[in-house]
C-alpha cells in the first residue's frame, strides 16, 4: 500500500481529469434537462474540433505538435467556437426531428453521429500518425510533484462552470424555463415557455462547455487521441449517473472523485498491483453501483406520475 | 423519477458501449492497398530462377535484370506494367494505439513505382492487405480471405500483432514462407515467418543493453501496450538484466493511455534514481509519455531507451530541445537521412507515391520487403509467378540479400527460426528534427537459444556472408 507522499503525485493528475469529467458531467445534465438527450457525441464533437484547430495550428507530419505563435493562436479560441457551432448544427438540424422520440433514440441519435465524425476524423487525420496541442503554461513544484498551470486552469474552471450554471438555472428567466422544460416540456410550452428557444439556448451551451473542456484535455492528454476523445464522454458519464442527472454539485464532487480514484489507484504494487491495472473500470463500477442505488426502491408510474 | 430512470438506463447503454468505445474504430480496416492493376499480360525476358540475390547483378548482357539498390524500381525501364497482376497479400494490425499501417502503406508505394516501370517482367504486382482489428477470428479469416480467396503467390509485409501466432500453421499447411515485420514470438521462432525487423523483444534487448552501457544502474524497468504479445515484448530485457545482476520489473498498460503524466511518474518512481527505463510503444502512445515526463520534470531522473518504433523523425521534432541524445532508441533499421542509394530510393519512393506517410521505421521496413519480393519474383521464371509453390520455394532459398537498409545482409533459408536481422543501430534525438546516429551496428546480445541457434547456422550455411 503506497504512503501519501508516493499517492500525492497522483492525486494532482486525478485532480485535473476530475475536473474534465465535472465538466462534461455538467454539459451533459444541463443538455439532458433541458431536452432530454443524452449528448453521447460531446467527446467526437470536441475531437473534432481540437483535430481542426491543429490544423489551423500548422500542424503536419513532420512536426506533429505545432508550436502556436502569431495569428495561429486563434486556434485556441476556434476550439470553444468550433464546439458550440457543432452543437448547435446538431441541435437545430437533427434534434427536432427526434424530440418527440423515445430518449434512447434520442441518444442513439447522438451516438450516429459521434461515429460519424469519428470517421470523418479517421478519414481525415490518420491515427496511426502522432499529434498533439500543447496549451501555453508553467509548472511548478508542489510538495514532491510538478503541477502545470494548464491543470489548475482545469480545476478553477471546474468549479467557475458549476457555480455560474448553478446560478443561471436557479436566478435568471431562462434558466426558469430551462428547469420547467426538463419537468414537463408539453406543459411547459402551454404555458407559453419558448421551448424551442431554450432548446437552442442549452444546445449551445452545452456546446460552448464541450469546447472548453477540450481546450484542456489535448494538453493533459499530450496527444490527439481519437478514440480516448471521443468516448471520454463515457467515462465522464458516470458522474452524471451518481448526480442522477439532476444535480450539478453532487455531479462535480462525484467527478471530482472518480478522477482522484482512478488515478490514485496507479501505483499500487506487488499484491495490490490488480488495482492499477482495473482502475480504468472505476468510472463503469461507480456508475453501475450508482444505477442499482437509485434503482434500488421499486416505483410505479401512472399518467407520469410516481406512485410508490 | 422517470426522467431520471430514462437516463440512468442511457447511461447504462453508454457506459456498454464503452467497452468497444476503443474499437469502433478498430473494426475500419486500412483498406485494400491495390498498387496497380492491369489489362492485359506481355511479359519480358529476364534472367530467371536464381536465388541468391546478389547474383541478380550479374546477368548477361541483353537480359532484363533487376536494379540495384537505389537504381530505381524493379525493372527500371519506364514501361507500365500491364496484364493480370501477380498478387502478394499480407494481414496486419490498425487499430488505435496500435496501428502498423505505414508498413504496408511504403510497400504498395514501393509496388506502385515498380509497375510504372516494367512491372514484374511486364506483369503488375499487387498488394492485398487485411487489416485483423487485432482480433485473432479477424486473423485468421483474413489469412484464409488472402490465399483462398484473393490467391495470392506469396505472403509478404503483413504488420501484425496477431498474424504470426494465429497463422503459423495455416501458413504452414499451404507451403506459404511469409516474409513480415513481426510482433510475437512466433514470428521469430517459425520456419515459416522471417522478419525484416527483429521484433519488439530483440529491439527492447537491444535498447537495454544501450542503457546499461550508459550507467543506467540497480533496475530496468520496462513499459508495454497490454496485448496479447506483452510478456514476450520485454521478456528479453528481464534475461538481460538479471544477467548483468539488475533488478527488473514489467509494466503493461493499456493503450491508448488517457493518463501519461500518472503513467510515467508511476514508472520512474519504479525504476528508482538513476535506473533504467525502456519504452516498447509506437509513436503516438511513446510520445505521450515522453512528453508527460518533460512536464514533470523527470527527464534526468532514469536513463531513457526505447525499441525502434520512436525512431521517427516526427518524434524528434516533437521532443525538442529537451530530449536531445537523452533517449535511446533502438534501430533495427539504417537512419533515416543515411545517404546510401537505397535510403535515397526509399526516401524517393516516400516523397513521390506515400506523400501522407512520415518517414520512419514502419515504412522503411515496409519498403524493404517490398524490394525483397519483387526481386526474388524477378529471379524467377516468368511462367513460374502464378505458382505459389514456385514462388515460396524462391522466398525459402533467398539469402544475402544486400540491402542498405539493415546492418547485415537479409536471408530467409530453411531453418527451425529466423531472426535475419540481429544487428543494430543506436540513435537519439538532436534536439531539432531528425534522430541522429549514437552508436554503429552493433550485435544484440544473444541470451536466448534462438539467436544463438540462428548465429550458428548464419555461419555454417553462409546465409549472410554479404
Amino acid at each position: 500500500m503506497p504512503g501519501l507522499g508516493e499517492i500525492w503525485p497522483f492525486l494532482i493528475q486525478g485532480l485535473a481529469f476530475g475536473a474534465m469529467y465535472a465538466m462534461t458531467g455538467i454539459g451533459l445534465v444541463v443538455l439532458y434537462r433541458t431536452t432530454g438527450v443524452v449528448n453521447l457525441a460531446f467527446g467526437a464533437i470536441g475531437a473534432m474540433a481540437a483535430h481542426i484547430a491543429w490544423t489551423l495550428m500548422g500542424g503536419s507530419l513532420t512536426r506533429p505538435i505545432p508550436v502556436v505563435s502569431g495569428v495561429r493562436i486563434l486556434a485556441y479560441p476556434a476550439i470553444v467556437l468550433l464546439c458550440a457551432l457543432l452543437t448547435l448544427l446538431y441541435g437545430l438540424w437533427i434534434a427536432p426531428k427526434l424530440a418527440r422520440r423515445d430518449p434512447l433514440v434520442k441518444a442513439l441519435g447522438m451516438l450516429g453521429a459521434a461515429l460519424f465524425l469519428q470517421g470523418l476524423m479517421k478519414k481525415g487525420w490518420d491515427s496511426s500518425k502522432a499529434r498533439g496541442i500543447l496549451f501555453p503554461q508553467q509548472t511548478f513544484k508542489l510538495g514532491n510533484t510538478v503541477v502545470s498551470t494548464t491543470q489548475i486552469l482545469a480545476l478553477a474552471l471546474s468549479v467557475v462552470v458549476v457555480v455560474a450554471v448553478t446560478t443561471f438555472l436557479n436566478r435568471t428567466a431562462t434558466g426558469t424555463a430551462m428547469r420547467a422544460i426538463a419537468n414537463d416540456r408539453d406543459v411547459s410550452s402551454l404555458l407559453g415557455v419558448p421551448v424551442r428557444r431554450v432548446e437552442t439556448l442549452a444546445w449551445f451551451g452545452s456546446g460552448l462547455l464541450c469546447g472548453v473542456v477540450f481546450l484542456l484535455l489535448p494538453p493533459l492528454f499530450k496527444s490527439l487521441d481519437q478514440g480516448t476523445m471521443t468516448y471520454f464522454v463515457i467515462s465522464a458519464l458516470a458522474g452524471a449517473v451518481v448526480g442522477q442527472f439532476r444535480s450539478l454539485w453532487v455531479t462535480f464532487w462525484a467527478s471530482l472523485g472518480i478522477g482522484v480514484l482512478e488515478s490514485a489507484l496507479t501505483p499500487f504494487k506487488n499484491s495490490l498491483h490488480f488495482m492499477a491495472d482495473y482502475r480504468k473500470l472505476v468510472p463503469y463500477v461507480v456508475a453501475v453501483v450508482a444505477i442499482l442505488w437509485i434503482s434500488r426502491r421499486r416505483t410505479v408510474v401512472l399518467a407520469g406520475r410516481e406512485m410508490q | 423519477m422517470r426522467v431520471r430512470r430514462s437516463a440512468s438506463v442511457i447511461a447504462a447503454l453508454g457506459l456498454l458501449l464503452a467497452a468497444c468505445g476503443s474499437s469502433s474504430d478498430d473494426t475500419a480496416t486500412t483498406g485494400d492497398s491495390t498498387a496497380s492493376t492491369g489489362d492485359t499480360g506481355a511479359g519480358t525476358a529476364t534472367s530467371g530462377g536464381g536465388t541468391d540475390t546478389s547474383s541478380s547483378e550479374s546477368a548477361a548482357p541483353g537480359e532484363s535484370k533487376p536494379a540495384t539498390a537505389g537504381e530505381g524500381c524493379g525493372l527500371d525501364n519506364g514501361e507500365k506494367a500491364t496484364g493480370d497482376p501477380v498478387k502478394v497479400g499480407n494481414v496486419s494490425t490498425s487499430v488505435p494505439g496500435i496501428d502498423f499501417s505505414g508498413g504496408p502503406a511504403l510497400m504498395a508505394a514501393y509496388f506502385e513505382c515498380v509497375n510504372e516501370n516494367g512491372g514484374i517482367n511486364g506483369r503488375p504486382i499487387e498488394l492485398i492487405t487485411e487489416n485483423d482489428n487485432l482480433k485473432p477470428e479477424d486473423a485468421a479469416a483474413a489469412a484464409r480471405k488472402i490465399v483462398e480467396s484473393d490467391k495470392v503467390v506469396a505472403v509478404a509485409g503483413g504488420f501484425s500483432i496477431l498474424d504470426c501466432a494465429v497463422n503459423a500453421d495455416y501458413y504452414k499447411e499451404k507451403g506459404y514462407y511469409a516474409i513480415v515485420a513481426g510482433v510475437p514470438a512466433e514470428c521469430f521462432s517459425s520456419p515459416n515467418f522471417a522478419a525484416a525487423n527483429m521484433g519488439p523483444a530483440y529491439s527492447a534487448l537491444g535498447a537495454t543493453q544501450v542503457i546499461v552501457e550508459k550507467g543506467a544502474k540497480n533496475k530496468i524497468v520496462s513499459m508495454i501496450p497490454r496485448t496479447a504479445t506483452s510478456a514476450y515484448g520485454n521478456s528479453l530485457v528481464g534475461v538481460y538484466a538479471k544477467e548483468k545482476g539488475l533488478e527488473w520489473e514489467n509494466i503493461e498498460i493499456d493503450v491508448p493511455i488517457a493518463d501519461p503524466n500518472a503513467a510515467i511518474i508511476d514508472a520512474v518512481n519504479r525504476a528508482g534514481e538513476g535506473g533504467g527505463l525502456i519504452l516498447n510503444f509506437t509513436p503516438p502512445e511513446g510520445l505521450k509519455l515522453l512528453k508527460a515526463a518533460e512536464e514533470q520534470g523527470l527527464i534526468d531522473k532514469v536513463v531513457w531507451g526505447s525499441s525502434t518504433p520512436l525512431n521517427d523523425n516526427s518524434v524528434a521534432a516533437a521532443l525538442g530541445q529537451a530530449w536531445a541524445g537523452k533517449l535511446n532508441v533502438n534501430a533495427e533499421l539504417s537512419l533515416l537521412d543515411d545517404p546510401r542509394p537505397e535510403m535515397e530510393l526509399y526516401r524517393q519512393i516516400s516523397k513521390d507515391y506515400a506523400p501522407d506517410q512520415p518517414l520512419g521505421s514502419f515504412q522503411q521496413m515496409g519498403f524493404m520487403i517490398g524490394r525483397i519480393v519483387v526481386h526474388t519474383l524477378l529471379e524467377m521464371d516468368p511462367a513460374d509467378l502464378d505458382d505459389p509453390v514456385k514462388v515460396n520455394d524462391a522466398i525459402v532459398n533467398i539469402k544475402n540479400f544486400n540491402t542498405d537498409i539493415v546492418c547485415k545482409p537479409w536471408y530467409y533459408g530453411k531453418l527451425d527460426a529466423h531472426v535475419p536481422n540481429n544487428w543494430d543501430y543506436n540513435v537519439v534525438p538532436n534536439g531539432t528534427d531528425i534522430m541522429e546516429l549514437d552508436k554503429d551496428c552493433f550485435e544484440i546480445a544473444a541470451v536466448d537459444d534462438i539467436l544463438k541457434d540462428v548465429r550458428k547456422a548464419e555461419v555454417e550455411q553462409k546465409l549472410n556472408v554479404g
